[in-house]
């Protein structure tokens, strides 16, 4: 059973994992379109953890801030010693960002309205068994 | 550039001053849209021809830029046979939809009406010739330039349901495809939409909340028509894999508005060319939203949509990809906030395991029906009954045909009693709350009374075999 703790803990590893992608990217992997799509996965996988799971804004707020500080610095270092292709992943990032984030929040809202419906079913079932004498 | 310029300052004018005379004279001949509070949900009558100073305007300013002299004028005069070439094809649209205007016509009038169109449209060289970089051949590209004219031009149609947004959303869509052929030097194009854009400007100055004159089936069918043979000419112009998929962003929301409504009226087993108040602005207005704030939120989605497409058309290949998984996310989340009953029930049913539990109450039914099928005893039909009701939420059960009471499990909660006058008669019992296998109850009830109905007629035998069983 998957439970908040084990999504932290997952979620401790992506961010780990789109560390070393945004600093060792190019090393690991050489083809650029992997690299792009690998990118994208990872960080819509990062971004979509917090956007659908955890409860309160600020600890939203402070994963996204994590995973855009992982994007900033992969940036940095593509900065620094300009790389072509690390300056094409950065856009990868974003775009995976973005798809994070609206995938997040189609999760949360599909989860939402099945655990409304299943909380309708259960104050439906509680009505109709008081009913009966 | 300068030409392009005056011939969208020229029709913005010309809108600005021909759309209040167009409102006048169909308040002399009473072409007016009457409020009936059910889909039309204006306060007061409004005329209804809107169309005529849109497309007025834009020969116009044709007319106007040809006497000026413009150095530029000569794209408007290269391209000016194949624009007379289409004219037909254009007439017969407004036609349809002037005729609707006028006196109302049947859908399936306006539906051939604009299928003659599209085919002269195709014969007439607009074609979708790929899709996604993977060419058509001459046959199919005919079925979908066809298909996508026709879809465009509805998708505009049906969207004209609240004040000043089939103009906004034509206007977006007008300006995003005018920008495309800018950036991708595809001056004819850019020549085509440059007076609709400023045509559709001035006229939304009558058009928006509260509007003082309607856009009506002449304009948002002519436009929609337009629109279906300017993306084709942008996916044709597009050497790369982009084909449709520019278009389609640009006309998102009317696209998915259509699609969405040819889906719920499959889902809900109705015509699909019958109406209803469940569109996309329908569903922004249910929700609270006022006429003004539902155009301007549709906006803000066409903005979106229209970044998305010029995104792909300066893009390179390799993100395109992305643009499209955005995009789909984004409209995901989107249809999720409107809340259709018909999705949520079909979700429900494909992945909330309502299909598996339908599937194995239909199986379950089968195997019951097997079971008691040929001549079969009442105590082992009995047996089989017994077997098969908690399949289908049933705690107990009563048989009472003449031969001795057979009761079985819980006789608690609310029960189902079928009777059969002068033999005898059978009580499904089932507990208060149960929620699964509610349809499939009725069907194994039903299936019941049947055999049991049958076994009653063929009684005489099956007492005897009865008798010689136990």
């Amino acid at each position: 059973m998957i439970n908040r703790i084990w999504l932290r803990c997952l979620w401790v590893l992506l961010v780990a994992g789109a560390l070393l992608i945004s600093f060792l990217g190019n090393v690991l992997f050489t083809s650029p379109p992997a690299n792009r799509w690998l990118h994208f996965l990872v960080y819509a996988a990062v971004t979509s953890i917090p956007c659908a799971i955890w409860r309160t804004k600020g600890a939203i707020v402070f994963s996204l801030a994590i995973v855009a500080c992982s994007v900033m610095s992969g940036a940095a270092v593509a900065m620094w010693n300009w790389h072509g292709v690390r300056a094409e992943s950065t856009v990868s990032d974003f775009f995976g960002i973005t798809a994070g984030v609206l995938l997040g929040l189609n999760l949360r809202l599909s989860w939402n309205a099945s655990g409304k419906s299943a909380a309708a079913d259960a104050r439906q079932k509680s009505r109709t068994f008081a009913a009966i004498p | 550039m300068y030409a392009l310029i005056f011939l969208f300052l020229t029709s913005v004018i010309l809108a600005l001053v021909l759309t209040p005379l167009v409102r006048n004279l169909a308040w002399h001949f009473g072409l007016v849209d009457q409020p009936d509070q059910q889909r039309k949900i204006h306060i007061t009558p409004t005329p209804r021809v809107g169309g005529v100073a849109i497309f007025a305007s834009v020969l116009c300013a044709y007319a106007l830029l040809l006497a000026a002299g413009l150095s530029s004028g000569h794209i408007v005069r290269e391209d000016l046979p194949f624009l007379i070439r289409l004219a037909p094809a254009l007439a017969v649209v407004f036609a349809v939809g002037l005729v609707d205007d006028i006196v109302t016509v049947r859908p399936w009038i306006k539906f051939a009406g604009q299928l003659a169109a599209a085919t002269y449209a195709w014969s007439c060289g607009i074609r979708v010739n790929a899709f996604a970089g993977h060419p058509f051949g001459a046959a199919f590209s005919f079925l979908v330039t066809v298909f996508w004219i026709v879809l465009c031009s509805n998708a505009i149609n049906l969207i004209d349901g609240v004040d000043g947004l089939a103009v906004g959303v034509s206007l977006f869509a007008a300006l995003t495809m005018a920008g495309a052929a800018l950036l991708a030097h595809n001056f004819t194009m850019a020549f085509v939409v440059a007076p609709l854009a400023g045509a559709l400007l001035g006229f939304l100055r009558y058009n928006f909340q509260p509007a003082s004159v309607f856009l009506g089936d002449s304009g948002s069918l002519t436009l929609g028509f337009l629109f279906g043979c300017f993306g084709a000419m942008w996916s044709a112009k597009s050497a790369t894999a982009l084909g449709l998929t520019a278009p389609l962003l640009v006309l998102a929301v009317p696209i998915l508005d259509v699609g969405l409504s040819i889906v719920r009226r499959a889902l809900r087993g109705r015509p699909i060319f019958s109406a209803d108040r469940a569109h996309i602005h329908h569903k922004l207005l249910a929700l609270g939203l006022a006429p003004r704030d539902v155009s301007l939120v549709i906006y803000g989605i066409c903005a979106i949509g229209s970044t998305a497409a010029l995104l792909m058309t300066i893009c390179q290949d390799h993100y395109r990809a992305f643009v499209i998984v955005i995009v789909i996310l984004a409209s995901w989340l989107g249809l999720g906030r409107l809340g259709y009953t018909e999705f949520n029930a079909a979700g429900r049913i494909l992945f909330g395991g309502a299909f598996r539990s339908a599937l194995s109450a239909q199986l379950a039914l089968e195997q019951f029906h097997q079971e008691v099928r040929g001549q079969m005893s009442y105590t082992q039909c009995w047996e089989s009954l017994r077997d098969a009701c908690p399949k289908f939420g049933f705690s107990g059960a009563v048989l009472d045909l003449g031969d001795g009471l057979h009761r079985w499990g819980i006789n608690a909660g609310w029960q189902v009693r079928i009777d059969f006058p002068g033999r005898g008669h059978i009580s499904l019992w089932r507990e208060a709350g149960v929620g699964s296998s509610g349809a499939s109850a009725v069907l194994f009830v039903d299936s019941v009374t049947r055999i049991l109905q049958e076994k009653l007629a063929d009684g005489e035998s099956l007492k005897v075999r009865s008798g010689t069983h136990d």
